[in-house]
């Protein structure tokens, strides 16, 4: 027996004309039979009725033109989008791209173009590490140096060839007490550069006093307060033309070797010597026991070797006398001022083509 | 049969007017996408209305549903019909905007341990005198009113069934293209639907 459940289960199938044949027999037997599933189906048609009553609502006024708005504002969207996004990417971006990637590549290619000279410009900076030396050795010349003047021009070759020249019984001397080698040499002229070398337009006075006082007072043993410099380098040069040479290809930064690099060393040589002795007499300290009469015996030196302008000062223990002496017999000057006591040159060597050299020799005594 | 044989020749004008509307609006053609907008606007905005039973958030969603078949116009191939395929979108629209309602309902929902207040939620309405025929005695608006909400208490699969059934008209064919559902289900959820419809109304009105 079907009960009601099940037939009002059915009822909707059978209110959309679903059911046929012996069901639907069935269930409209049921149906006149039962009040309470007859009363079911009334009310699912009125609830269709119901539903298929409502009605209608009507859109909004100006609902199609505030849709169309919409779409056309979407339309010409669409179009600056896609100006927006595909112009900029097949044109714009790409650009960009490519010019970022050009500067890449250029940095890369300039930076693996000067690297060769990255080295080169390291050097100076690494040869300024030797300049507190530098300056330590230069306070010390000052320091232990007790005359007061300073030659004042600018080291050249010549000047320290021909220093060379008016010392050659010494120079083999000076080395044999060094011992110094090459190597003696390369390390000074490295512990040289950096004071050189930091400014190229200095004023004369300043480098050459430094190259001077190293190079000239190295061959010079006896000499007891540059003895202490000699010994704290202990490396005299082999070749003072050498060293300047080996100088002049270190210091490319210096203008005078870049300015006559060009010229020969005959000229260059001439230049200088005029202007070192218009400039600065050769000064010239004697350190000797008794002062007043190693400065008698240099007076008579002078006068032997035809020496005019003498002139002789004499202060508190210290005896100075200056002199034009004939170029031509400076060696034989120094020669014999050595035997009155330590001699320590501090002009510059006289030069060869003029006549007569004026030189300054102080006579100070030896401080016990 | 003269009668039908005319009614098809209606429907086949009409799906051949849609045709050449939908291609021109393919082409670019704002303005057959207009007649499309007005052609349609009305049978979405029922649908729409009866789907989340508020008149302001049915004229957004199809207003947002014609904006969506206007993107997507280019992708209709004409397998189903046009009116089918827009119908497919304004439910998917009024889904979109139930579930935002009802997350938003969830969050300003009160705390079941919250005290119930007087007048709040529907169990409190007093059900009409049940010794007449209420529904003479009740104004028309008031009974779209309850059927409506009959319609809103349904889950959105059976809701959308019942609306395109019962209330569209539509066929089982349409719904079934419109849904893209079996056959069986469209009709096990249509009857469901019904007699949840009815159950609400007799609830609400008592006889009906």
């Amino acid at each position: 027996m079907i009960s009601c459940q099940d037939f009002e289960k059915r009822l909707p199938a059978y209110q959309e004309g679903l059911i046929s044949g012996q069901d639907k027999k069935d269930l409209e037997d049921h149906l006149r039979s039962c009040e309470s599933c007859r009363l079911v189906l009334q009310d699912l048609e009125k609830t269709q009725d119901l539903l298929g009553r409502l009605p209608e609502v009507a859109p909004p006024p100006w609902f199609t033109r505030k849709v169309m708005a919409r779409v056309r504002e979407e339309a010409e969207g669409k179009r600056s989008l896609l100006r927006k996004l595909f112009y900029p990417l097949r044109i714009k971006i790409p650009l960009e791209a490519t010019a970022s990637i050009l500067v890449v590549v250029l940095a890369v290619y300039v930076f693996k173009a000067t690297e060769p000279e990255m080295p080169l410009l390291r050097a100076p900076s690494e040869s300024v590490s030797p300049i507190p030396k530098g300056f330590a050795h230069r306070e010390k010349v000052k320091e232990i140096s007790p005359l007061p003047a300073a030659p004042t021009a600018p080291i050249t070759p010549q000047n320290l060839e021909t220093k060379t020249k008016g010392r050659l019984g010494e120079e083999p001397e000076a080395h044999q007490l060094s011992g110094s080698g090459t190597l003696g040499a390369d390390k000074k002229t490295e512990e040289k550069r950096p004071s050189a070398a930091g400014s190229p337009e200095q004023p004369a006075r300043e480098i050459p006093k430094e190259l001077f006082a190293n190079k000239m007072e190295e061959p010079r043993t006896p000499v007891a307060p540059l003895k202490k410099i000699e010994s704290s380098e202990s490396k005299p040069a082999p070749s003072l033309g050498a060293a300047r040479k080996e100088k002049d290809r270190e210091q490319p930064g210096v203008l005078e070797s870049k300015e006559e690099q060009g010229k020969s060393a005959s000229d260059r040589s001439t230049v200088r010597q005029t202007a070192v002795h218009k400039s600065t007499p050769m000064g010239i300290t004697i350190q000797v026991r008794d002062a007043r009469e190693a400065s008698k015996k240099a007076l008579d030196l002078l006068q032997q070797l035809g020496a005019k302008n003498v002139q002789r000062e004499t202060g508190v223990g210290i005896e100075m006398i200056t002199a034009a002496v004939p170029s031509q017999t400076i060696p034989q000057l120094l020669d014999q001022l050595n035997t009155l006591g330590e001699v320590q040159g501090k002009g510059l060597l006289p030069p060869t083509r003029e006549e007569s050299v004026s030189i300054r020799i102080e006579i100070i005594p030896i401080i016990p | 049969m003269g009668r039908s044989n005319n009614k098809d020749r209606m429907i086949r004008s009409m799906a051949d007017e849609d045709e050449f509307l939908v291609r021109s609006a393919q082409e670019g053609d704002l303005r057959a996408f207009e007649a499309l907008v007005e052609k349609y606007q009305k049978k979405m905005l029922h649908l729409a209305f009866r789907m989340l039973g508020d008149y302001e958030e049915a004229c957004d969603a199809v207003q947002e549903a014609f904006l969506s078949a206007f993107r997507a116009i280019r992708k209709f191939r004409g397998e189903a019909k046009f009116s089918s395929w827009l119908y497919g979108i304004v439910l998917n629209q009024t889904r979109n905007r139930l579930r935002q309602i009802a997350s938003r309902d969830r969050r300003h929902s009160m705390s079941l341990d919250d005290p119930l207040e007087p007048g709040s939620g529907r169990l409190d309405t007093d059900p009409p005198s049940l010794e007449a025929s209420v529904l003479d005695q009740l104004e028309k608006k008031e009974i779209e009113e309850k059927v409506q909400e009959c319609i809103n208490q349904l889950d959105e699969g059976y809701r959308e069934v019942l609306v395109l059934r019962d209330i569209l008209g539509h066929s089982y064919e349409e719904i079934q293209q419109t849904l893209k559902l079996p056959d069986g289900t469209v009709k096990s959820r249509l009857f469901r639907a019904r007699e949840s419809v009815k159950n609400c109304l007799k609830e609400g009105f008592g006889n009906l």
